[in-house]
């Protein structure tokens, strides 16, 4: 390289980027023109670049990932002619959804011994029907996705009561070692208004919780599911900060491990009206969960377009280890530490404070979703976010169906609750009323 | 269990990357431009997103433009199918009044139309500025591009640059498409030959009497996009570089010439071609708008100038491919 150009064009520092930039402003504001704030606190730069190299050493992602579409179990016999469908088309895995239990023989035919994986969100905890499903699916990968927190943080309330839960998920992990039985569903928290920092914090304390009631040689069988939002490089970074927070949590229990992530778009950014606006945010948001190192991409949208979609980032980002191209980039390295930082704080402070059961039996960790939520509201409402269609750029088209398959949706009536539930909100949901 | 105290707990940060390569202090907005043209690139300047018009009939070709135009689109790009072939796609329009027909009622002041076309371009533009001079346009207020094969060059110098008068100022930008693709071969040929391409038309066009400030500025680069992102974005960084090299030979004065523009021409129906146009600094790309509004106005990818620079894979492909190419387009020179 030294051959080539070392004479003939002369290497940039930051400072000499940065002047060069103030000349051409001619005297507008550098701060006010080029600096993007955002709600965690954060400041992006118009350039990162090596004279400020900052980062953590985020601990590589070990699996490929897989493809996952969403299934609402409404008949047994449906459910499964989906899944299989699915599978046919290229998926890799397989995410039931069930409000009520399900005939396992019915919606496993023609689906086992196929490499697939398999994913549950079930609206109840029964031990007897989990056993049964487990004896069915012994020789699967299979993630049970069981969060008594994660429900009660949504609902309100326990599956039936704290002592009863953590009784019935502590025989589960002992009968089923080698199955993936917890989850953290971190996606409640950003659907409902909670930053990337705050959703790492909370996913830190929400998980530490599971740690002090089941030991912390639970850790690599925790699944974390994750909420993707607009910000890219942001939420590349979440998964990043979180991955590099998690192993270091984990030390100091003398635990060495890597979380297992699942990721699936926001509720939270999607809009009412012009259906491919959504698919093209989707789009986005399976990919930062790519290059963040997710395991899991998982759609949750039951429409053709995200499928296909997915179906076409197995085939354009697989054959790159896609990790790799996050490590040292200045920007995500930059943003990676920064939310690591913030995060690990947030944690320390739920920590003190008795914990994050402790915290959302206050209404503590509520109340600062709220006020996170209600930041990007505003800045929805007056314009300075910008969701295209909903609050600018609108266009008269058809209603999309949203129609979304994820846990982060209230099934059930509301009832008198415990807690304070955390419910997700679109920002464009006002907006669109008053468009009907 | 007692709970665990973390009070003492903190991240550990290095400051030093774990690679470095020798280019990666080059910045944007100066010679050679490895991380863009512009100082703070889409930070204050849009991607253009390019309509492509490609139908075979006129008429329909006339209708779906102003539609368009009605929905904000300003720039477009013309393919016209003028080869013999009735498969190709492309516009089929071998009359002055067919080019009327094509633009008629267009606002041709207030939008940039590319031309482009599989054969005889020179055609093309004799009847498109014909036909726009007859509708009442100054051709030279037109916001033209062209786009030029390695076949076309020769004939625009010898037969165009004399019909308009030995003056480029008629366009916008000259891009020129590289005869070997990444598609077909690797990167780096395709780079080479583009290298080469300029070379041999920059080196005709000053023996015509040209200023190497007046070719320069208005040369660009169109081409195709592949899937590899890494590959992708790394070849738009390393061409920059290749392009301010290539051009130290002829001494230019304006720092516009060494500034390589990028315009690719696929038409992209992912999304993810669109955001790889958007991290590797490309000017434009042809695409429906939504697609960019929703990468520019919701995502932040555009509020840093090259985003994934400093990256250990994207470092390193950059500089394979700006060694690779160099050496190929040394080789080609003197074959």
């Amino acid at each position: 390289m030294s051959i080539l150009f070392t004479d003939e064009f002369q290497p940039g520092s930051a400072a000499a980027w940065k002047q060069k930039i103030q000349f051409e402003l001619q005297g507008s504001d550098y701060n006010k023109t080029l600096l993007t704030p955002t709600n965690e606190g954060i400041t992006i730069k118009p350039f990162y670049h090596a004279n400020y190299f900052e980062k953590v050493l985020v601990p590589p992602s070990s699996n490929k990932y897989k493809i996952c579409q969403a299934v609402y179990i409404k008949t047994d016999e449906e459910a499964n002619s989906l899944a299989l469908t699915y599978i046919e088309k290229g998926m890799n895995s397989i995410k039931f959804i069930a409000l009520k239990p399900f005939d396992s023989t019915i919606l496993f035919q023609n689906l086992l011994h196929k490499n697939i994986e398999f994913h549950f969100h079930l609206s109840f905890l029964s031990e007897k029907f989990i056993d049964a499903l487990c004896k069915t699916l012994n020789s699967e990968t299979i993630y049970l996705n069981i969060d008594s927190i994660g429900n009660l943080a949504k609902t309100g309330n326990w599956f039936t009561n704290l002592n009863d839960d953590f009784n019935t998920i502590n025989r589960l992990l002992k009968k089923h070692e080698n199955k993936n039985v917890i989850a953290v569903n971190v996606s409640i928290y950003q659907n409902a208004g909670a930053n990337t920092v705050q959703q790492v914090a909370y996913a830190l304390a929400h998980a530490n919780e599971y740690f002090q009631k089941f030991g912390a040689e639970i850790a690599s069988k925790i699944q974390f599911n994750f909420a993707i939002g607009s910000n890219f490089f942001f939420e590349i970074s979440k998964i990043r900060a979180f991955t590099y927070l998690y192993q270091l949590i984990c030390e100091q229990y003398a635990i060495a491990t890597t979380p297992i992530i699942c990721i699936e778009p926001s509720f939270r950014n999607k809009t009412l009206y012009n259906y491919t606006n959504n698919c093209q945010r989707t789009s986005l948001e399976f990919t930062s969960g790519v290059y963040g190192g997710a395991h899991t991409i998982l759609n949750n949208l039951p429409n053709k377009t995200n499928l296909n979609q997915l179906l076409s980032l197995k085939d354009e980002l697989a054959n790159n280890n896609s990790q790799d191209i996050t490590t040292d980039s200045y920007y995500i390295e930059s943003i990676t530490k920064q939310i690591a930082e913030k995060a690990l704080s947030i944690f320390k402070e739920i920590e003190n404070g008795g914990g994050f059961l402790q915290q959302l039996k206050d209404g503590t960790i509520q109340r600062k979703i709220a006020e996170n939520a209600k930041k990007e509201q505003d800045s929805f409402n007056t314009g300075e976010s910008i969701l295209v269609g909903a609050n600018k750029y609108k266009t008269q088209t058809k209603e999309d169906k949203l129609n979304y398959f994820s846990d982060v949706l209230n099934t059930q009536n509301i009832r008198k609750t415990l807690i304070i539930p955390i419910v997700a909100k679109r920002l464009s949901e006002k907006i669109e009323q008053k468009k009907i | 269990m007692k709970r665990k105290d973390f009070s003492k707990l903190s991240i550990k940060t290095q400051t030093e990357k774990n690679s470095y390569f020798e280019h990666e202090d080059f910045i944007a907005g100066t010679a050679p431009f490895l991380r863009g043209i512009d100082t703070t690139m889409f930070i204050q300047k849009n991607l253009t997103t390019q309509l492509l018009i490609d139908f075979s009939i006129p008429k329909k070709c006339n209708n779906f433009l102003k539609e368009h135009i009605f929905t904000g689109y300003k720039n477009c790009v013309f393919h016209f199918n003028t080869s013999t072939n009735p498969e190709a796609l492309g516009i089929i329009a071998n009359t002055k009044e067919d080019f009327k027909i094509l633009l008629q009622e267009i606002p041709l002041n207030d939008i940039e139309i590319t031309l482009s076309a599989n054969e005889d371009i020179i055609s093309i533009l004799k009847l498109f500025f014909a036909a726009a001079h007859e509708l009442g346009f100054d051709e030279k207020n037109l916001k033209i591009s062209v786009v030029l094969n390695q076949k076309q060059q020769s004939t625009f110098i010898d037969d165009f640059l004399i019909y308009i008068d030995k003056n480029l100022s008629n366009f916008k930008s000259i891009t020129i498409l590289p005869s070997k693709t990444s598609k077909d071969y690797n990167p780096e040929t395709e780079l080479a030959y583009f290298l080469l391409e300029c070379f041999s038309f920059i080196t005709t066009l000053i023996s015509k009497g040209f200023k190497i400030d007046e070719i320069a500025p208005k040369l660009a680069l169109t081409i195709e996009l592949g899937k590899n992102p890494v590959v992708e974005i790394s070849k738009m960084r390393a061409v920059r570089i290749l392009w301010s090299k290539m051009l130290l030979q002829f001494q230019p004065k304006n720092i516009k010439s060494s500034a390589l523009k990028i315009h690719l021409n696929s038409n992209f129906s992912s999304h993810i071609k669109v955001l790889n146009a958007v991290f590797g600094g490309a000017q434009s790309v042809i695409s429906s708008k939504a697609v960019f509004q929703i990468i520019n106005e919701e995502t932040n990818i555009t509020r840093t100038v090259d985003p994934w620079a400093g990256s250990t894979s994207i470092e390193k492909k950059t500089e394979e491919i700006i060694l690779n190419s160099w050496e190929l387009f040394l080789q080609l020179q003197k074959k």
